[in-house]
């Protein structure tokens, strides 16, 4: 039992390190995030931000 | 036993929240901006290139020269000297979105991620490198 | 009958002959041992002759070989054969291998010749004339009209492959049992396109002459010239367009080195550079190697070949023009000295940086030893700053340069700069110098640089700078006297300095600036007094601030203190407006002038956001203005968090001479 509870805290404290280590790890989702953020910039790709612009026809059928 | 277990998870948890917490990155920097400014500008003068497949996205995060021979003799330096311009403010790109972070050590990351995504958003037609090496069309 | 078998018997050394009789015609099939002469061999011939009106010859050879090109299955089929005494001919002959090739011949046997004619396409024709006797082989060579990828196969780089364009050739050849003896060879290139598979080496209609010769046993004598006329290469990182340039060189080989003797190369745009060396074939490398040219021009000479090889950035960036004199020499690979000597040169960056002009220098260096080195400039500008003449002396050695004292006259001063010192160390050249700035005139300084017009004198001492890997750090303080007071700029670094992210670090202390100096310069508004203004962690971005810590705040010490009425419109303008309204409906509009005790304002400035303060704390707002004496005007700000853009617009309308903004 001792060495099983012995074990669990050498597990434990293992598990922690390793938690510790992933906090100061690479934010791997975040950095992709901004990376098609600057890219869609750079290349000028998605313009749908905007609303797209009515054609004149259009305009004529909404009157 | 079973409440040390308990701990287990709580200490798990614990840290993979705060892991989740620091989501944000800075990229709104004045040295950020003017290189994607330099880079949106030159953009118009690449994109000829990467649609005949003269240049192409490599793997290592870079722009690299595919084919020279699609493009006029008299061109391919300035073929070259957009390449290498290119390259120095991607470059620059990664260390500095790094440094806003306060974590330069993560430049390389940075590259391999704008790597990736660089040859996941580009356009059909255009060529890249995939893992092996080997430029394919996409 | 004898005659032939003899003829044939000389052809092939050796025979051996089977009859088969027809009954219209005679067919003689023949079998020929291997042919094998210096150069070349023909082995697994068979021949078959049919005596007939016409006489008919067919050969088939399995496999010939030409020093190390070889062809399989070749079939040689002449209708009209001629079989003489003295003469065996083919002279509609068609050679069969890969395609089918018009071919004639006509061979003497007896004074040993061969004439053939080889014609694999319309107008192209390679005609070879071969004679020999004893050990002795002569090649003469006729080539109208051949067409460059014929040569693919003898080209020395394989990956080239030569794609358009056509050549002629006249030539005489001689070996000697299999060594080659003596050469004489005239090529000519018309429009000739190669390229490799990337396109990294390429040339499109490139037309010109390439004149080879050289005689000798195990040590060759020889001389090349080669004329290019028209085309153009490109030959990465150079590309050469169309241009006259001519290569003349003459010089010796043997089995250990390749000497050239003496060379000279012209270059249209650029002029004439004579060079000779020696190259070490055992050990793969240049034994020495001189070259000199005098009164090049240095704009053809930088743009064909240092722009392209300069890193992306300044130095790929000018435009320059003059003449020099080099010289440049290599011992056992390595470069031994040099020198450099330029004559009425002028530097300018494309965007206007920096120029130089009048530029004169005697450079020079050696690898063991160090050399005196001399420069004069007439004039330069640095941005929008004018510099005046100045000469350098240095002495410049492999892992050292020292630069003599420098006074580089600016505007009405001067910066004197000393202890000049660059040390090669293993990551790169490290400089190090320290310089003073001899009082330049505010006024001329500020105007120069299409400042606001500043009144004072501008000097400074700058102990010790230190640049390395483009990073330049200021050791010491910097020390400037403005608006009769002064500032104090410590802990100063400058990184990636010519890269596409400067960035500029640093510790700023203003004290007892005159507020009535400052206000005027730039139309603020009248203020008069004493001004602090301390800057921590500044950081600053293509000379825009991006971060800092800043407060500005009355100087201690007893002075007149009084604020306008405009000033203190100004003044609440930057925090949104409002304050000069509610002046206009008080009775605080009838004076120009206020008292006051203190002002003050701090702004904390991060991720574009400026963080502000004042002297004291007010009640949900913070005081920037401390009144005092009678009338007493007290102004308070409420907004904390300022965008910093929005701040320097407004800043820059309260400052534009005119009124502020009143609604």
């Amino acid at each position: 039992m001792q060495k099983r509870i012995i074990g669990s805290l050498v597990a434990t404290s293992l598990i922690m390190a390793g938690c510790v280590t992933i906090n100061i790890y690479f934010p791997a989702a975040a950095a992709e995030k901004v990376a098609d953020k600057i890219i869609d910039e750079v290349w000028q790709l998605k313009p749908d931000t905007k609303p797209a612009k009515p054609s004149p026809e259009n305009k004529g059928e909404v009157k | 036993m079973r409440h040390l277990t308990k701990l287990f998870w709580v200490v798990l948890f614990a840290f993979a929240g705060s892991v989740f917490a620091a989501a944000d990155l800075e990229v709104n920097t004045p040295a950020i901006s003017a290189l994607k400014a330099s880079m949106q500008a030159r953009h118009n003068r690449l994109s000829s290139y990467y649609f005949s497949g003269a240049v192409g996205q490599a793997r290592d995060g870079n722009v690299a020269v595919h084919d020279a021979s699609l493009v006029p003799l008299a061109e391919r330096q300035n073929v070259n000297g957009l390449v290498a311009e290119e390259n120095r403010d991607r470059t620059a790109l990664y260390r500095e979105i790094a440094r806003a972070n306060g974590h330069p050590e993560w430049e390389a990351e940075v590259r391999s991620t704008f790597a990736q995504r660089w040859i996941d958003k580009a356009s059909g037609g255009w060529w890249v490198q995939n893992a092996g090496g080997a430029w394919v069309r996409k | 009958m004898y005659s032939l078998l003899k003829s044939l018997r000389l052809v092939g050394a050796c025979g051996v002959l089977l009859f088969c009789f027809d009954a219209s015609a005679i067919e003689l099939k023949l079998r020929v041992d291997d042919i094998v002469a210096p150069t070349f061999s023909l082995r697994g011939i068979d021949a078959r002759l049919t005596l007939a009106n016409p006489t008919v010859l067919d050969v088939h050879i399995a496999h010939a070989q030409f020093q190390q090109h070889e062809w399989r299955k070749l079939t040689l089929h002449c209708p009209q054969a001629r079989i003489e005494n003295d003469e065996i001919a083919c002279p509609q002959g068609v050679l069969e291998s890969v395609e089918k090739i018009a071919v004639s011949f006509r061979y003497w046997p007896q004074k040993h010749r061969l004439e053939l004619v080889v014609q694999p396409a319309a107008g192209e024709r390679w005609k070879t004339q071969l004679s020999w006797r004893h050990d002795q082989l002569t090649m003469q060579l006729d080539i109208d009209h051949g067409k460059s990828t014929r040569l693919n196969t003898w080209l020395p780089l394989q990956d080239i492959r030569l794609s358009q364009g056509w050549f002629e050739m006249r030539g005489k050849l001689e070996w000697h049992k299999s060594m080659l003896t003596r050469f004489d060879v005239l090529t000519t290139l018309h429009q000739v396109a190669f390229s490799d598979t990337a396109g990294m080496r390429a040339s499109e209609k490139l037309s010109g002459t390439i004149k080879l010769q050289g005689e000798g046993k195990g040590t060759w004598a020889w001389h090349a010239s080669v004329d290019w006329r028209a085309g153009e290469v490109f030959w990465q990182p150079f590309y050469f367009a169309s241009g006259v340039r001519k290569l003349d060189a003459q010089g010796l080989q043997t089995a250990q080195q390749v000497i050239i003797q003496q060379a000279q190369l012209f270059w249209q745009d650029i002029g004439a550079i004579n060079f000779s060396g020696a190259w070490d074939r055992p050990a793969g490398r240049v034994a020495q190697f001189q070259l000199s040219g005098k009164a090049l021009a240095l704009e053809g000479l930088y743009r064909t070949f240092l722009q392209p090889i300069a890193p992306v950035g300044t130095l790929r960036e000018l435009t320059l023009s003059g003449t020099v004199d080099g010289f440049v020499s290599l011992d056992q690979g390595r470069m031994d000295a040099a020198a450099l000597s330029v004559h009425q040169g002028a530097v300018m960056q494309k965007e206007d940086k920096f120029s130089a002009s009048g530029i004169n220098a005697n450079l020079a260096w050696h690898q063991s030893q160090a050399r005196d080195n001399r420069l004069s400039v007439t004039s330069g500008m640095l941005g929008k700053l004018a510099i005046g003449p100045f000469s350098a002396s240095a002495s410049i050695a492999a892992d050292r340069i020292s630069i003599e004292p420098l006074r580089i006259p600016i505007l009405d001063g001067a910066v004197n700069i000393e202890d000049i010192e660059a040390r090669h160390e293993k990551d790169g050249w490290q400089w190090t110098l320290s310089a003073a700035v001899q009082p330049i005139s505010m006024q001329r300084f500020s105007q120069a640089l299409q400042l606001p017009t500043m009144r004072g004198t501008l000097s400074a001492v700058i102990p010790q700078v230190r640049y390395a890997q483009q990073t330049l750090q200021v050791d010491g303080a910097l020390l400037f006297k403005m608006f009769d007071g002064t500032v104090v700029v410590k802990n100063l670094t400058a990184s990636d300095l010519l890269g596409p992210t400067p960035h500029v670090y640093g510790n700023i202390d203003m004290r007892n600036l005159d507020l009535d100096l400052l206000t005027q310069t730039f139309s603020f508004g009248s203020m008069q007094g004493r001004l602090d203004v301390t800057v921590r962690d500044l950081e600053l971005f293509g000379w825009k601030p991006v971060r800092f810590d800043a407060k500005v705040a009355s100087s201690p010490g007893t002075y007149p203190r009084k604020i306008s009425q405009r000033a203190v419109q100004n003044i609440t303008a930057l925090g949104g407006g409002g304050g000069a309204a509610a002046i206009q409906r008080s009775f605080l509009r009838f004076f120009d002038q206020f008292g006051y005790s203190r002002i003050g304002l701090s702004c904390h400035l991060s991720r574009g956001v400026c963080d502000m303060g004042g002297v004291a704390e007010a009640p949900t707002g913070y005081v920037i203005v401390q009144g005092g004496g009678i009338p007493a005007l007290t102004v308070i700000g409420y907004n904390r968090r300022v965008d910093w853009d929005e701040l320097l617009n407004r800043l820059q309308r309260a400052t534009q001479g005119g009124k502020p903004i009143v609604q």
